[in-house]
């Protein structure tokens, strides 16, 4: 290899290198920046199963507060009029109007969560002074579901030896008493009201939290159900219930499953005082869904807004400065050159048989809007298709043109088919196809059918599972957050990548596949 | 050993070489790799605007009547679905002829017609084919069925080589071919393909016919390979296919040789076939020949082709660049080392 061209290689290396010190160590860039820990994009989905000419469906919204602050809130109500009202000092949804079978109420927002001081509960405290009993006798009284005032419970209170003159003891007590002997339960073992939970000692978590309420309130300590949901890096999850009781000027957390030593967890406060969080009026059933996802993208606003407001060239230069809808193109348009790269490394260092050049590329890009799972089931069953339709085809004797036609329709059909399947199922994951994956399906089955034809069905086997296997690689780098994010950051990183490609153009030794295929000489002679 | 690659990539494989075994045997013994064949090979000998020379066999087939090479007579061409009406006037005169694609590879979409039988054709397998089948078989050509990249193409017919005598003990079906790789006009490396029962009478290893390497020097075949397994004899003849001698071994080498001169292209691979009453027929050329003849001779291209970079051989003739190959071959030959050096001083 030419002298030169490695020093024109170095050199892009040696650029890219300084480039991105330069930004790392003056402009202060992070080359991995952690996600910002307190963002959430948060979805609540309603289904609505049954609906009537008029329904009604009411559902908390989560409100700000002293531990979230909420923000960038869409909603989507399938044209059911849909407002929000206060109540309680909670925030409600209301959704009305005459909804198709199945549809979804979708609210959408951002929270930040904010840091809340946790303290150790006091050793011990005395009895409420009744002027604090007046102020905060809303959350002393019995309730329809919390039946503080019942005999039973007192009863049950004396058992347990619990006395009024100490409320932080009595608080342990209880609370060591529910988590310990009330056994938890999904919820659907019966009433879940605070007697019946506490006759029965089972209960699910709601029942619980309410049993819990109950037994405070009894004791004379102010204290609420609260609803909400605990914070995950990704998912979804469903609405849980626990205690806040308030001592000495403020509210404590109390999960009724959990021990008291246990550390609290993150959580979105969707409603507090008891309440169901969905109500569905004039709908035979109606699900919430809650799903979060921890936002990365905060980040990157963060990044938007200093390099916006700097003045330095580099700054300006940056990627950064492209409108939004532009910006979210280039993030995945910046990586596939390093697609590019897994394909030059997969074919020519190792030998791996593809469809085309760039058709694992384009694979992989498929796959990442369509998922994986889905994409390789869709591509699963474009191969059999191309393999089917060449033994039927081959019969009916079709020409070129009508054949991949023939083959497309099938295929989209099937497609069509998978995607009712889907909605059956009841799929949580939309089963969104754009049009793009559908656009490299029909190139697929047009290069399948050509090699089936051309080299084989032996040889055609090859091809897919080598296009698969690169794709499935190149996947894996364009769908990487942490690359993403990186080369759009520093896209002169692709200075490397033109550098690797320069050497790899010029690597004339052996591929990984060729030390099987030339077995013989390495051993001297062939087998009989 | 000057690899042609740098550094960081020479350590890379050196690791992966340590974890496969015995280091750098591949490159001892002379083999060619896909990316030493496209890179020092194809790319600097190859214009790629002589590349259509090749892939269009009328064109091929125009350059050897221009230069004096024997090939198989052209009947007739179907340049477009219109024509197809004429198909029976065209295939009229002939009871025997083969069909193929103009810009077909590796052998597909030939239809070999034995015989006539009242108004249809006896293929080889003894099926018949009426006006319609054969009708639809070439539009089926013509909307790219077979060719390179899936573009339209044309159906030429031409004549049906006969078997050679010679080889009816060792092939099956079909007719057999030689491959010769030549580089800068002088051949390099020669195998005779042997149809068989599994290859369904087709020349082609991949579907299971015999490959067997022939020494360029003699003529005789010294080593024979299907589907990568050693064999010594046909497996549906029973005779050997070693220590074979090819008949009409100088004219073979004087077709593959001349055909380098004819098309300018400095590395071919040349089909040559063997026609019981013409002889040798230039058949096909091929600007990307495949690595597989080396494994046929358990030979490896690089001794042969090393050896040639460093003469030159523009001002030979043909006949000198035959003795040329014969001596090489002889020099490679017996020690089956790749870099002896006497051949080439001689020669240079």
């Amino acid at each position: 290899m030419s002298s030169r061209l490695i020093a024109v290689a170095v050199s892009f290396v040696v650029c890219a290198v300084a480039l991105i010190a330069y930004k790392v160590v003056v402009l202060g860039y992070e080359l991995d920046p952690k996600p910002a820990p307190d963002r959430w994009s948060i979805q609540m989905e309603a289904k609505l199963v049954g609906p009537d000419e008029k329904s009604r469906v009411t559902f908390f919204l989560p409100a700000d507060g002293p531990s979230q602050r909420i923000y960038d809130e869409r909603v989507s109500s399938e044209g059911m009029r849909f407002y929000i009202r206060p109540r309680e000092g909670n925030r409600v949804a209301v959704a009305v109007g005459k909804p198709d079978d199945g549809s979804r109420l979708t609210y959408r927002f951002s929270m930040q969560t904010l840091p809340v001081q946790r303290a150790e509960l006091p050793r011990s405290l005395p009895a409420l002074g009744n002027a604090e009993a007046q102020q905060l006798a809303e959350l002393l009284a019995p309730e329809e579901a919390i039946q503080s005032d019942a005999d039973a419970i007192q009863r049950l209170l004396r058992e347990l030896e619990v006395r009024k003159e100490d409320r932080a003891e009595a608080l342990r007590r209880i609370h060591a008493f529910v988590v310990d002997d009330v056994e938890t339960t999904d919820g659907h073992d019966g009433a879940q009201d605070a007697l019946a939970v506490l006759e029965r000692e089972r209960g699910g978590i709601h029942g619980k939290a309410r049993a819990e309420v109950a037994l405070l309130r009894a004791v004379g300590i102010p204290a609420r159900v609260v609803a909400g949901v605990p914070l995950a890096e990704r998912g979804a999850s469903d609405v849980v219930h626990w205690v806040e009781a308030r001592l000495d000027g403020r509210f404590w957390p109390l999960d009724p499953t959990r021990h008291l030593h246990t550390p609290w967890d993150e959580r979105l406060v969707l409603h507090v005082g008891d309440g169901v969080a969905i109500d569905p009026v004039g709908v035979e059933k109606a699900s919430l869904q809650v799903s979060m996802l921890r936002e990365r993208e905060a980040q990157f606003q963060i990044y938007q807004r200093r390099i916006q407001n700097s003045d330095r060239l580099l700054d300006k230069l940056s990627l950064y400065s492209l409108p939004v809808k532009t910006r979210v193109l280039y993030q995945v348009l910046l990586l596939v050159p390093l697609g590019a790269l897994v394909v030059a490394v997969f074919r020519n260092l190792i030998g791996v048989p593809t469809f085309g050049t760039f058709m694992p590329i384009l694979v992989s890009l498929a796959f990442r809007e369509s998922g994986v799972g889905w994409g390789l089931l869709l591509f699963g069953a474009v191969v059999a298709v191309g393999y089917v339709g060449r033994f039927l085809l081959d019969r009916a004797k079709l020409l070129m043109v009508p054949r991949l036609s023939f083959l497309l329709t099938l295929v989209i059909l099937i497609i069509a088919g998978m995607m009712v399947l889907a909605e059956h199922l009841g799929s949580d994951k939309a089963f969104s196809i754009a049009l793009f994956p559908i656009v490299i399906i029909t190139m697929t089955i047009e290069r399948l059918s050509i090699a089936i034809v051309e080299e084989g069905p032996r040889n055609a086997a090859k091809l897919v599972v080598g296009t698969f296997i690169v794709a499935l690689f190149g996947y894996w780098v364009i769908a990487s957050d942490t690359l993403q994010h990186f080369v759009f950051t520093f896209p002169e990183v692709h200075l490397v990548t033109l550098a690797v490609l320069l050497l790899l153009g010029r690597y004339t030794g052996y591929r990984l596949s060729e030390w099987t295929r030339f077995r013989a000489f390495r051993t001297g002679s062939l087998q009989p | 050993m000057s690899f042609g690659w740098s550094t960081p990539f020479r350590s890379l494989v050196s690791g992966a070489r340590e974890l496969l075994g015995s280091p750098a045997t591949l490159r001892a013994r002379g083999v060619l790799g896909i990316n030493a064949r496209n890179a020092r090979f194809i790319s600097p000998h190859n214009p790629r605007r002589l590349f259509p020379l090749v892939d269009d066999k009328l064109k091929s087939k125009a350059l050897c009547r221009a230069h004096g090479i024997p090939s198989p007579d052209l009947y007739g061409v179907v340049d477009a679905h219109g024509d197809l009406r004429s198909l029976r006037t065209i295939l009229e005169p002939y009871r025997e002829f083969v069909i193929k694609p103009v810009r077909g590879a590796m052998g597909n979409g030939v239809l070999v017609v034995m015989d006539r039988d009242g108004d249809s054709w006896v293929k080889a397998s003894g099926a018949l084919v009426d006006e319609a089948a054969m009708r639809h078989y070439v539009s089926g050509i013509l909307s790219g069925l077979y060719s390179l990249a899936g573009n339209t193409d044309r159906a030429m017919i031409e004549y049906r080589v006969k078997l050679h005598p010679t080889f009816q003990a060792i092939s099956y079906g079909g007719v057999p071919d030689v491959r010769v790789i030549v580089f800068k006009g002088v051949p390099a490396l020669a195998m005779l393909r042997l149809p068989t029962r599994r290859s369904d009478g087709r020349a082609n290893l991949h579907q299971g016919a015999i490959a067997a390497g022939i020494d360029l020097a003699t003529g005789r075949s010294h080593h024979a390979v299907q589907s990568n397994r050693l064999v010594e004899i046909h497996p549906d003849t029973g005779n050997r296919v070693i220590g074979f001698e090819v008949p009409a071994w100088e004219e073979i080498l004087r077709i593959a040789a001349k055909s380098a001169e004819m098309t300018g292209l400095g590395y071919l691979g040349v089909d040559v076939v063997l026609d019981a009453h013409l002889g040798p027929l230039l058949l096909e050329l091929n600007a990307r020949p495949g690595l597989a003849i080396q494994i046929s001779n358990l030979q490896g291209l690089l001794g042969p082709l090393e050896m040639l970079e460093r003469v030159d051989t523009s001002r030979l003739d043909t006949e000198a660049r035959i003795d040329l190959a014969k001596r090489i071959a002889a020099e490679l030959r017996p020690a089956r080392r790749p870099f002896p050096a006497p051949a080439l001083e001689r020669a240079g």
